[in-house]
């Protein structure tokens, strides 16, 4: 989802999502996430803006 | 051999790009993430320390085992909910979130909290219904704090807070404490917790009869457990 750097809030709580995109790593303009009541088991990296360390995690291999 | 090099020399290359990207993106202007409800575990991304705007952060009712260590990183944090994960400890870190106002651990199965010490915003503290051993000393100094839950540590032997253990807590409003423990409580000081704490609730928690009388109240030093009468 390249492009929505603006986006101040997203709204993704009660679905059956199984991971969060690691895009979203890239909203960052955004203030609000809610994602609760889902069935994700674990969260992209690029959360905290670490893409870059994990890209390097992958050539190291 | 030259391939070898080529490796290194792309590799560190990387490494620029990496650091100079740090920090640069991710979730910077994040306020609120709300991740309860979900299976999230045994761990999280440490880089969740990265979200330096980072107001509330719930994380109740998923599998987490364990907390990143950076998650003590998040400068204004104020919210944190964690109850009813699988919470074996907290991390240390957790002492450096000096703005912290709510903190909900409770229904996991923590052993032993870290310092608390550095808390000096915290009014809310939910550590009922964990595997607890301990009261730590550092929590004389909660002095924000208004609201504690601490029933349900049916495997609590020692709170370290010296004779009158709750006194220093001057802002403590409402409190629920386990029968077992309160019992032990010195006298004079369970008179002074009825005078002072307006919501006192004493909870009738099954436990061992050995326990109504196994507490050890202690200031700074860790004390022994050979007094720990068999369940």
């Amino acid at each position: 989802m390249p492009g929505l750097d603006r986006l101040e809030a997203l709204f993704l709580h009660r679905n059956f999502l199984h991971e969060l995109p690691e895009h979203v790593g890239d909203m960052t303009g955004l203030k609000q996430l809610t994602a609760y009541g889902n069935a994700l088991s674990l969260l992209p990296h690029s959360i905290g803006g670490l893409r870059a360390l994990a890209l390097l995690a992958l050539l190291a291999r | 051999m030259y391939a070898c090099g080529h490796r290194f020399l792309s590799l560190s290359l990387v490494l620029h790009l990496s650091l100079s990207l740090m920090g640069t993106s991710g979730l910077t202007s994040l306020e609120m993430l709300a991740l309860n409800d979900n299976s999230l575990g045994p761990d999280l991304p440490e880089s969740l320390g990265s979200l330096s705007a980072l107001l509330a952060l719930d994380l109740s009712d998923n599998k987490l085992l364990a907390l990143p260590n950076r998650l003590g990183d998040l400068p204004v944090l104020k919210h944190l909910w964690l109850a009813r994960n699988v919470l074996e400890a907290l991390s240390e870190s957790l002492a450096q979130l000096s703005s912290l106002e709510t903190l909900h651990v409770h229904e996991n199965k923590i052993e032993r909290l870290p310092g608390m010490g550095g808390l000096k915003k915290l009014r809310t503290l939910t550590i009922a219904r964990n595997n607890l051993e301990n009261i730590p000393p550092s929590f004389r100094g909660l002095t924000a704090l208004e609201r504690l839950t601490m029933d349900h540590n049916v495997t609590i032997m020692a709170i370290e807070m010296g004779g009158q253990p709750f006194t220093e807590l001057v802002s403590l409003a409402a409190m629920t404490i386990d029968r077992f423990v309160f019992d032990q409580v010195d006298k004079k000081h369970q008179a002074w917790l009825s005078a002072n704490v307006g919501e006192l609730s004493v909870m009738r928690t099954a436990v061992s009869k050995g326990k109504m009388k196994a507490l050890l109240f202690g200031g700074d030093e860790k004390k022994g457990a050979e007094e720990e009468p068999a369940e």
